[in-house]
């Protein structure tokens, strides 16, 4: 007996699962021992396989930047902006990885996009907190 | 009529799911780093030329080609995900090989660097490194530090690695079923931004 919504699993479909309700009409027709609670119904979601060509593309920006973050802290004398400088590539290097290697981009779910941000957001101000504290210390170290 | 008896269900995959315990240990992961960096930063603040100082005795050259290292592992294991997602099971195979050995690489090399610095008598605590000034002490005290949690961290994501493989070749791991692959990935990626940002702050202070 097929359940409604029923499909067999495809290879590259992703199943993920829901419980709905159980029509009223199929329940009746269900033996007795069935429980009455609802049934699985199954939607399917496109399963994201990313490209080859993607990935290199992602590796090459990668070892560009690599090159541009070596490049300017062997050029830039500027001891301030350097560090900065050097914070952003990073922060745009872990990006590329963190979307294209790790899928965020292609991640329907919120939460998973929402979660890494916010993460680095509490270092931020764990970082400023701290600096704002080491800043206006007495000439104790 | 045939009979029913309870629920009929296929292999139940949540494929999302799935994922969210390896993204809530990565968050863990990365507070666990940032702790460390914000002491970084705090010392380097403090003393800013004894860092810059230190960190011309680093091998630059040792520090970018290890970045390139873990860049191209990375690649290779997003890629080796995307093969066995397509069913390429050998190409999968060979690519989580070349993860594993450039992870290895970059153990060697590290080793390299370690083992140089050790020669030369710089280790926590070593006699050579304490008549140093209070900011270089700090800064190799968080090198090793750092960089030894971050290479734990690697050879631990190599035998998990190891551990993929072999379920790959024994089919466990295969085209409808590949998040612990997945998420072996994830925390490769992990590690690989993790040493995207001791980089710059360890071999690159102008």
């Amino acid at each position: 007996m097929k359940l409604p919504g029923h499909r067999p699993g495809l290879p590259g479909k992703v199943i993920s699962l829901c419980i709905v309700p159980l029509d009223p009409a199929y329940k009746a027709g269900l033996p007795g021992h069935v429980p009455a609670k609802g049934v699985w119904m199954k939607t399917e979601e496109e399963l994201h396989v990313t490209a080859y060509r993607t990935y290199i593309f992602v590796w090459v920006g990668l070892v560009i930047l690599t090159g541009l973050t070596y490049t300017v802290a062997v050029g830039l004398q500027a001891e301030g902006w350097a560090v900065l400088i050097a914070l952003v590539i990073a922060g745009t290097k872990s990006g590329l990885v963190l979307n294209y290697f790790m899928h965020l981009k292609s991640e329907r779910l919120t939460i998973f996009r929402v979660i890494i941000p916010l993460v680095m957001a509490v270092l931020l101000v764990f970082i400023l907190l701290t600096f704002s504290d080491l800043a206006f210390r007495g000439g104790v170290k | 009529m045939s009979e029913t008896k309870g629920f009929v269900f296929e292999e139940i995959k949540d494929y999302t799911g799935a994922k969210l315990g390896m993204w809530l240990f990565i968050l863990s992961e990365i507070l666990l780093f940032g702790g460390m960096f914000i002491l970084y930063s705090a010392y380097r603040y403090k003393t800013p030329a004894d860092f810059h100082h230190a960190s011309k005795e680093l091998d630059v050259i040792l520090g970018t080609l290890n970045t390139i290292i873990l860049l191209t592992s990375s690649l290779s294991v997003a890629a080796c995900i995307s093969a066995i997602q397509k069913g390429q099971r050998k190409l999968s195979m060979y690519l989580l090989m070349v993860t594993m050995a450039l992870g290895l690489l970059f153990l060697v090399n590290k080793g390299f660097e370690w083992g140089t610095k050790i020669e030369h008598g710089i280790y926590p605590n070593s006699p050579a490194l304490l008549v140093r000034t209070r900011g270089e002490i700090l800064f190799f005290g968080l090198y090793y530090v750092m960089t030894g949690l971050h290479g734990l961290h690697v050879l631990v994501g190599v035998c998990v690695l190891f551990v993929m493989l072999i379920f790959i070749v024994k089919e466990k791991i295969n085209r409808m079923h590949f998040t612990p692959l997945e998420n072996s990935g994830l925390y490769w990626h992990l590690v690989d931004i993790i040493w995207i940002f001791l980089y710059p702050l360890f071999y690159l202070i102008t």
